[in-house]
This record gives structure tokens, C-alpha cells and sequence, in this order.
């Protein structure tokens, strides 16, 4: 008897008890204020350094410990490509993560063509704290009204913008002041180079650094139209615009301004070259301050990097900048329950706190898409911060504003040519790029 | 003597599993292989897929880049059996021979292959730095500096490189091949032929390598096909780069499908390599027939 009062006992406590909590049903609850849910299993896909992929483990196991029924699981692979395969192979087994990391852009655009991704802006507009919390530069990557869809499809993690950082001693010891304008640079290059000094090591074994530069020239040349004038062939790729910035580049590989062996280089052998005070220049992005500053560089230490604007290409121009949102969310639905999508949800509005991005910037100091207040004494971040905040034009690769996924991996291959000992003229790596084109329509 | 229906039943379970094991894992993949190269689809699990016949084929066998690809698993092949072979038989007689220290030679020409691809990659890509690697400070040492230049991304050249690295790491691999050959190779045979007059290199000649053929005829089938669909050491030395001039249609096949999202095209690379492959191993077949087969 005893023991049939306490089974009833208990049952009306366990029934009561779930009457008290907001289980998550699938009604649409965009703001999803305390939701609570019956073991829900999340893969969180990351590509972190080791730093911040530690933060972002102790915050989950937080997360994980919360009483909400959701529990995280972290996949981080450091190396870009490493992380991309994984994310293709995943997507096309069955084994989709729940949230992941990506750049947006046209690098997407089958997802979205697929309906894989969910929209996010009823769940912003619902919770309008979290989506007045990010800086506005950062959306690009969640806005795919070009390619006819509607809404928001990505929560913008990582802010950027490709600087032009020079080593201020150096400078001083040959007398060259910061070039502002390509012609002062070239200037500046040329004067380095009789001096026996190097002012660019650019390490193309990673082909997006001639990618990232081919950008920034356009973009300083030909303003931000460029983008989607290359996107709706407009211009062409081995039209007259574009064969000039190749050739442009290929000035600075003849003239020796690049450095040797730019394609047995990687970028972590650039970074290190320049931290080391091996060249004067680099052009690169926000994200190097966090480098610079743990690189324990003797440079650092004594306020010897200086960052600036890229140098001018046309004056009108001038404020015109690659970057805006580098990394982002996304949130995978194909296969997912309504649950499990609302939990990513969850999950995405936690790790886009301004506590835990004030949190990840303190550890790895970053330009955060989230507008976070933390002080920091990385004095690179902070002129960084300072010229991010003045500029007027943000555009990312000219290849996330085309119509073709594969332009991004076909145009920065090509630009490998140039750095080659054969057919590596500007209209070589133009009629490449069109060759390909062809091979994929 | 009849056999049983039992016998029959025993003899099915026995085979049964190895049976459902290549059901599963050879013959459904070749078979969807098959099927997704003659369609389009984007990478993308429970979106469905396009029929577009043979069009990924034309689309391969037409391109530049297949071809070019195919060359360099040619060159591949050329190095297996131009250096490989010669450099493992070598290595096989060696330590098959009645000289000292033969174990110690074992361990040593077997390591890399214990040391793993990624490793050796890895190792011979830093060796080979044109600035500070191993090899252009020993032609700098050398006074030889005129040859030192970007050899892993000099076009062909570099090809070489990976195929050469490749041939120091599976050396010590096909030595055993060759050494499992040798040594059942009856002492006997090689008494008679010193008793007719045979010095040391007719005693090979006409002893040693016609009682291998078996032992090459496993090497050529292993190399043929191994260099038609290498991928890891290319991926890890060049990653095909740069500009893809030193893809192999294995990297094609994986390029294609992950970071062009092409995976019938992908697909169709897959059964084209299967297809060569297996022309290919019954060519090596026949060039490799034993007299008793010619007669039986």
C-alpha cells in the first residue's frame, strides 16, 4: 500500500513539474524566452584557434550545464580548408551539424537554393536586444536579397576589414614614411628593396592571399560596384578592369616586392616573417592583431607595428575596404526537428552575448560582429578598431557576390599563375578563369 | 564423391560474411558511384539529384585539367616502374643476401613506410624549402646554389618531387614483396647455376628473375593501380596545387566533389579511375602470364 501511494505521489509531483516548465512545443515562439527542451543533442562546428576554441569549450560545458534540456557538442578544426572538407562531407552524409561556421556569399547560395538554411529574422525581430547587439557593417553575409531570398540567414560572428600593417622601425631606419596611395608605395617598395630590405613576404601556398589582394586593388581602383558588376559579368574576368589589377600584382612579383618563393610560402610562414621583422609590410586582416599581440615579438613589445588604411588606388576610392562580416552562424534545417532548430536558436543567442564575446575578445583579441565593451591594451586592435569605425565602403571577395559557388576556389587558384615560372602573364590567369567558367556552366 | 548438401550449407556461411562485406562496402558504393555520375547534385543530403546522362563525362574527357592529370599519374607510374621496381628489387637482393647487418637494413628500409604518409609529406615538403630547407642548404654547402629554386611548385618538376618522395617511402614496402619472392626461390637452383658457370649477374638473370615473375607481377598490378588513384601523398605535399599542375584525377575526384560541390562530376572521375584501373590490372595480367597458363 505503502508502496502504491508513493508511485502516485510521485507521478503527480513529475506531472507537476512539467507543468511548471516551458517545455519547447513547436508553436512558432520566435523569442523563445526561457525555453526549456527534452534532450536536445547540438553539433557546434568551429574554426577557432587554440585560444579562443578553449573559451568556447569552458562557455558550453556552462551552456551544457544549464538546466534546459540542451546539450552541445564542439567539432573544431583550426585549418580553413580541413574545416570546409569536413563541413561538405558532413552535409552531404547525413551528418549536418546543427549550427556552423561559414563566410556567407555566394560560398552558400546552394544551401540556400536547397532551403537548408533557416531564416533568422523572425527570431531577431522577436528579441529585439539581441538583434540591435551587432554592428551594422557585419550583416552582409545574412542578406541573400540578390540571389531572391528574403530575411536574415546568418548571425555575423567575426567583423573584418583588410589593413595594411607595417613595421615602423624599419620604416624609420630607411627613412620611408607610411604610404598612403599605391604610387607612395610603390615608391616605398622600390626604396626598401635597393636598401637590401624585403617589404612584402606573401606566403600564396594559401591562394587566398593573392585573393585577398586582388579584392582590395579592385576595390581601391574601381570602387564597391566592382563586386557585383564581376557577379552579373558586366565586367569580365579577362576584361580590360580586371587584367589591370592582375597585372598589378605581377609588378610586385617581378620587381621581387612579394618576396621569393611565393608559392612554397604558406601564410603562417608570412606571419611569422613579418613578425619577426623579416619584411616591412603585410596586408592582411583585422584578425591579425591577436597574432601580433601573443607572438611575444620584441616589435610589439616596443610599439613597433603600426597599422593603417590599404594605400590608395584611386583617391575617390580611398575609403572603400574589403572586409565586413568574416565569420558567421548559420543554422542547418534540412533533417532537423522544429526542436532542434529552436535550440540552435538558444544556442546561437548565447554564444552572441555581449558577455561572451566581451569574454572571447579578452582571450583572443578580435573585431567582433557583437558590439562588445571590453577594454583592451592590444594597442594594434585598437587603431584598428578606430579605422574600422571610419570607413565608408565594405565589400568581402568579389567571388561571394557571384552567381557560381566555385568562382571564389576557380579565381584564386588562377591567381597562383601568377607567381609561376611559365604562362603566368595577367591575361594567362584570365583566360583560366574563363576556361573554367566554362567547364562548370 | 558427392557433395553434400551440409558441405554446401557450410561452405555459403563460411563465405557468407566476407560475401555481405564486399556487398556493402565495394559493390553498393561502385554501384551509386555509377548511378551519381550520370547525375547532378549539389552535396547536399535529402535534396534530390538531376539525370543528366552522359554529360559529366563528356565534361571530363574533354577538359584540360583531366588530362593533365592523367599525365601526372603517368608519371607516377613511370617512376614505380623506372625507379621503384629497380630500387626495391635492389633492396630485396640485399637483404636476402649472405651479408652482415641485413637486419639492421630491414628496419631501416622499411621505416618510412611505418613513419605514415602525412609524415613523410610533411618532412620532405620542409626539406625541400628553397630557403631553409634540408636539400637547398646542402647545394648551397655544395657551391651548387644555381640549383636551388621553388621545386614543389615548379610545374612538372615538382610532380617529380612527390613521385620520387613517393618511391623513397614505398621502397621498403615493395622490397618485401620482392624478398617473399627471392626467398623461395630454392638454393638449390642457384648452386646448379654457379656449378654451369653463371657469374653474379647471369645467375640473376637467368635464375632469380624469371622464378619472380609472380612477385612482379604483384608489384606492377600494385603500382599501376596504386598510381592511378594516389591521392594522400600529392594532397599532403602540393595539395594539387599550384594552379592544379600537379592533380591527379584522385584529387580531381575530391575537389570536385568538395569544394566545387560537383559530386556527379566527382562521381564520373570514380568510374573513369575504376574503369582505367581495371584495363589496366588485366593488361598486367596478361603481360605476366605463366608459361603454364599459356598451355593449360
Amino acid at each position: 500500500m505503502k508502496k502504491r501511494i508513493f508511485s502516485i505521489a510521485l507521478a503527480v509531483a513529475m506531472t507537476a513539474s512539467m507543468a511548471g516548465a516551458t517545455v519547447y512545443a513547436a508553436e512558432e515562439d520566435f523569442a523563445l524566452t526561457d525555453a526549456k527542451f527534452e534532450d536536445v543533442n547540438l553539433k557546434l562546428y568551429l574554426q577557432m584557434n587554440d585560444t579562443a576554441n578553449n573559451y568556447f569549450q569552458e562557455k558550453i560545458d556552462e551552456f551544457n550545464a544549464m538546466d534546459n534540456g540542451i546539450t552541445v557538442e564542439i567539432t573544431n578544426i583550426a585549418t580553413e580548408s580541413d574545416y570546409l572538407d569536413r563541413l561538405a562531407a558532413d552535409l552531404a552524409g547525413n551528418d549536418a551539424p546543427n549550427v556552423f561556421l561559414e563566410y556567407g556569399g555566394a560560398r552558400v547560395i546552394d544551401y540556400m537554393d536547397s532551403d537548408a538554411l533557416v531564416n533568422l529574422q523572425p527570431y531577431l525581430e522577436a528579441d529585439q536586444d539581441w538583434y540591435g547587439g551587432f554592428q551594422e557593417s557585419a550583416w552582409e553575409p545574412a542578406h541573400y536579397e540578390d540571389y531572391g531570398y528574403e530575411g536574415l540567414y546568418a548571425i555575423p560572428f567575426t567583423n573584418y576589414q583588410i589593413l595594411f600593417f607595417y613595421n615602423q622601425e624599419i620604416l624609420d631606419a630607411n627613412g620611408i614614411a607610411v604610404p598612403t596611395t599605391w604610387d607612395e608605395l610603390m615608391a616605398a617598395c622600390a626604396t626598401l628593396k635597393e636598401k637590401g630590405v624585403q617589404p612584402f613576404i606573401v606566403g600564396e601556398k594559401d591562394d587566398y592571399r593573392f585573393g585577398h589582394l586582388s579584392t582590395v586593388l579592385a576595390l581601391k581602383k574601381y570602387g564597391a560596384d566592382i563586386a557585383k558588376q564581376l557577379g552579373s559579368r558586366e565586367v569580365a574576368y579577362d576584361g580590360e578592369e580586371m587584367l589591370s589589377i592582375y597585372a598589378m600584382i605581377k609588378e610586385m612579383i617581378d620587381n621581387g616586392y612579394l618576396g621569393d618563393n611565393l608559392l612554397s610560402t604558406d601564410a603562417n610562414q608570412e606571419n611569422s616573417a613579418f613578425t619577426n621583422g623579416e619584411c616591412a609590410f603585410q596586408f592582411q586582416g583585422s584578425w591579425r592583431a591577436s597574432s601580433l599581440a601573443s607572438s611575444e615579438s620584441e616589435y610589439y613589445a616596443n610599439k613597433s607595428f603600426g597599422v593603417s588604411r590599404f594605400p590608395s588606388v584611386a583617391e575617390e576610392y580611398a575609403d572603400i575596404d574589403m572586409g565586413g562580416g568574416n565569420e558567421s552562424f548559420f543554422v542547418w534545417k534540412l533533417g532537423k526537428t522544429d526542436e532542434e532548430v529552436a535550440a540552435s536558436i538558444v544556442l546561437l543567442k548565447y554564444i552572441s552575448t555581449v558577455d561572451f564575446c566581451n569574454g572571447l575578445q579578452a582571450v583572443s583579441p578580435n573585431t567582433m560582429a557583437v558590439k562588445t565593451s571590453v577594454e583592451t591594451d592590444n594597442y594594434v586592435l585598437n587603431d584598428i578598431m578606430g579605422i574600422m569605425a571610419e570607413t565608408k565602403g565594405i565589400v568581402g571577395d568579389l567571388q561571394n557576390y557571384d552567381t557560381q559557388s566555385h568562382m571564389i576556389n576557380t579565381v584564386r587558384s588562377a591567381l597562383q599563375k601568377l607567381a609561376m615560372t611559365e604562362d603566368n602573364t595577367p591575361e594567362a590567369v584570365g583566360a583560366e578563369i574563363i576556361n573554367t567558367m566554362s567547364m562548370y556552366e | 564423391m558427392k557433395v553434400k548438401r551440409k558441405d554446401y550449407v557450410i561452405g555459403i556461411a563460411f563465405v557468407l560474411p566476407a560475401l555481405i562485406l564486399i556487398l556493402c562496402l565495394i559493390v553498393y558504393p561502385v554501384i551509386n558511384a555509377l548511378i551519381l555520375s550520370f547525375q547532378t547534385w549539389k552535396g547536399i543530403y535529402g535534396t534530390p539529384r538531376t539525370w543528366v546522362g552522359l554529360k559529366n563525362y563528356t565534361g571530363i574527357l574533354s577538359s584540360e585539367i583531366f588530362w593533365k592529370s592523367m599525365l601526372n599519374s603517368f608519371w607516377f607510374i613511370v617512376g614505380g616502374f623506372g625507379v621503384l621496381m629497380p630500387l626495391s628489387f635492389g633492396l630485396a637482393l640485399l637483404i636476402t643476401s649472405k651479408l652482415k647487418f641485413t637486419r639492421f637494413m630491414k628496419t631501416s628500409y622499411f621505416m618510412p613506410v611505418i613513419l605514415g604518409t602525412t609524415t613523410v609529406a610533411l618532412m620532405w615538403t620542409y626539406m625541400l624549402n628553397p630557403e631553409w630547407g634540408a636539400v637547398a642548404q646542402l647545394f648551397k654547402f655544395l657551391h651548387l646554389d644555381g640549383a636551388i629554386f621553388d621545386w614543389l611548385s615548379t610545374p612538372t618538376l615538382n610532380v617529380w618531387c612527390v613521385v620520387l618522395v613517393n618511391e623513397w617511402m614505398y621502397a621498403g614496402y615493395n622490397m618485401l614483396i620482392f624478398a617473399a619472392g627471392l626467398v623461395a626461390i630454392p638454393d638449390e637452383l642457384h648452386e646448379a647455376a654457379i656449378i654451369d658457370g653463371c657469374n653474379g649477374w647471369q645467375k640473376i638473370r637467368f635464375v632469380t628473375l624469371p622464378l619472380c615473375k609472380n612477385s612482379f607481377k604483384i608489384f606492377s598490378i600494385l603500382c599501376v593501380t596504386g598510381c592511378l588513384k594516389v591521392f594522400d601523398i600529392v594532397w599532403a605535399m602540393t595539395r594539387g596545387g599550384p594552379n592544379n599542375v600537379s592533380s591527379t584525377p584522385a584529387i580531381m575526384l575530391y575537389t570536385q566533389a568538395f569544394q566545387y560541390k560537383l559530386f556527379g562530376r566527382s562521381g564520373a572521375y570514380s568510374i573513369i579511375l575504376l574503369v582505367f584501373g581495371l584495363i589496366l590490372s588485366v593488361v598486367m595480367n596478361r603481360v605476366f602470364r605463366q608459361e603454364s597458363d599459356l598451355y593449360s
